[in-house]
């Protein structure tokens, strides 16, 4: 009996050292590991028959002029991510990947669908942005190392892509052979949205109130947590780094010249802005602020919403820590303190969900205030809970891009 | 059309990949945009139906499928959300491993 267990024991722990020396710990080789699983699960259970005879699978439509339009677009988008592989320089690759997200806007419009298009629109040019900013603190030493080494393995990865490009094929032809089909939702959102919602845009009131816990908690609470997760992971690496008082390798290229306050204007990286810039800021802040302000109100009929009115302005905000600099964009600005509003923006989510319960309806349930203060409003314009909703996401949405921007744009040495 | 979006569907993805796979780390952060995008036009291209208006309860006609199109919205921002994340813990890794080369990142080896 003994032996036997010693036997198993003896056998656990050999199982166990070859598991670990399996665990090279190569993130790369863990994700082709990974795709070849999958690859493999498809090719076992993929149905081809299915998918050749399927008579949704035509080409004609190509030919007219919104196919021709949304051709274009797939090939401008398919192009420029190709480019973004070729060239060399990231900064250049990072534009073409800007490029490629706008052509897959303009896909999105012609679906037509112009609330995404409207929100990929701004969400590209903000990933564009954070990316540059992101690539600025990233030691161009490292990179060039990174990149110099990386030749070895690309033949190996060309292929692994090109068999999941296969794949990806493969699973839209799939979706796309049992198009159309009957839809069973979306028939009672299309009838509702107006009588209960008082929302002529089907996916706006789709967003903010048939699903609006589902937003609550997307939108609102990650986008904040993700805001304050950037600004504590950056906080807390600069101050270990400070505490270890190792030797930077590689100095990043930004800022490490760059004086307080200077005399002259000088905006991100200490480069001197031309007036016909600066002027350009002053006046893109307050147009900012008007579209912004417009998408909120008459959002609920019309592409746009508290998402895109958010991004909007915080690509105001964004434009002038590149002009003005960091220090005198804080000066300047000092208003806008991230912190303050992404809890403005809770507090006014729980406030105007709970106020509904309180004047007798449901939690979080469309209530009007502005028709029941009898308040002289304009046409078009309900101060409703959906209102204060959007509010509430512009608030939250500004609040945790502004952390983003501002760790991320912030001056090396000044953080403490 | 559906089958040459699939062909760009597939295409975008790949691109993405090989990006993803790359040592440079911000080219990895490159391919995870491209691949998001790749899955959102999959999702948008692959409601019930086709529609000739936008989704608009004043439209007349066959409208576009309301329902993806608010999930991408949501699926959007999230990922915009976790894209400035994995930034920030790029830049960390880059400060902590004094390295861009995601082979030199070895926490997981055993």
């Amino acid at each position: 009996m003994n032996l036997a267990y010693e036997a198993v024991l003896r056998g656990v722990d050999r199982a166990a050292r070859l598991a670990t020396r399996t665990q090279g710990g190569r993130i790369r080789v863990y994700l082709s590991v990974i795709l070849i699983a999958l690859f493999a699960l498809v090719a076992l259970f993929g149905d081809l028959q299915r998918v050749l005879g399927a008579d949704a699978l035509r080409l004609d439509d190509a030919l007219d002029v919104t196919g021709g339009l949304r051709l274009l677009g797939l090939l401008l988008a398919v192009a420029a991510s190709f480019v973004s592989i070729v060239i060399r320089r990231d900064l250049l690759a990072i534009i073409a990947l800007g490029s490629s997200g706008l052509a897959i806007a303009v896909v999105i419009a012609l679906e037509p669908s112009p609330d995404v298009a409207l929100v990929q629109a701004v969400v590209d040019v903000l990933t564009t942005v954070v990316l540059v900013l992101a690539l600025s603190r990233l030691p161009r030493a490292q990179r060039l190392r990174a990149e110099a080494l990386n030749n070895g393995s690309s033949v190996r990865h060309a292929l692994l892509a090109v068999a999941g490009s296969a794949l990806v094929t493969w699973i839209c032809l799939y979706a796309f052979a049992s198009r159309p089909r009957p839809s069973l939702v979306t028939p009672y959102y299309e009838q509702n949205a107006k009588p209960l919602t008082g929302a002529a845009d089907i996916v706006g009131a789709i967003v903010v109130d048939f699903r609006g816990f589902d937003t609550l908690i997307c939108e609102i609470t990650v986008f904040s947590a993700a805001g304050m997760g950037v600004f504590t992971l950056i906080r807390h690496a600069m101050r270990k780094r400070e505490a270890a008082q190792l030797p930077v390798e590689g100095e990043v290229e930004t800022a490490s010249h760059l004086p307080i306050l200077p005399a002259h204007i000088s905006g991100v990286d200490g480069v001197r802005t031309s007036p016909f810039i600066r002027a350009l800021a002053y006046a893109a802040l307050p147009l900012a602020f008007v579209l912004a302000t417009v998408q909120i109100i008459y959002g609920h009929d019309q592409p746009g919403d508290g998402f895109t009115a958010g991004v909007t302005l915080s690509l105001g905000v964004g434009f002038w820590y590149v002009v003005f600099g960091y220090e005198r964009t804080r000066q300047r600005l000092g208003l806008i303190r991230p912190a303050l509003l992404i809890g403005s923006s809770l507090l006014l989510v729980l406030g105007g969900s709970t106020l509904p319960l309180v004047l007798g309806g449901g939690f979080f349930s469309p209530f009007d205030f502005g028709a029941a203060l009898n308040l002289p409003l304009p046409k078009g314009f309900y101060l409703s809970t959906s209102f204060l909703f959007e509010v509430a996401i512009c608030l939250a949405v500004l609040g945790a891009t502004m952390f983003i921007v501002d760790t991320l744009g912030h001056p090396e040495r000044d953080l403490e | 059309m559906e089958v040459l979006k699939a062909l760009a569907i597939g295409a975008l993805f790949g691109i993405g990949l090989y990006q993803l796979l790359r040592r440079n780390i911000i080219r990895s952060a490159i391919g995870l945009v491209i691949l998001s995008n790749a899955v959102n036009l999959f999702l948008l291209s692959a409601g019930a139906y086709d529609g000739v208006v936008e989704a608009y309860a004043k439209a007349t006609g066959q409208r576009s499928d309301a329902l993806p199109q608010a999930l991408i919205l949501t699926a959007i921002v999230i990922s915009l959300g976790g894209f400035a994340f994995v930034l920030s813990l790029l830049y960390v890794i880059s400060a902590r491993y004094r390295t861009g080369d995601s082979d030199e990142v070895k926490g997981l080896s055993g």
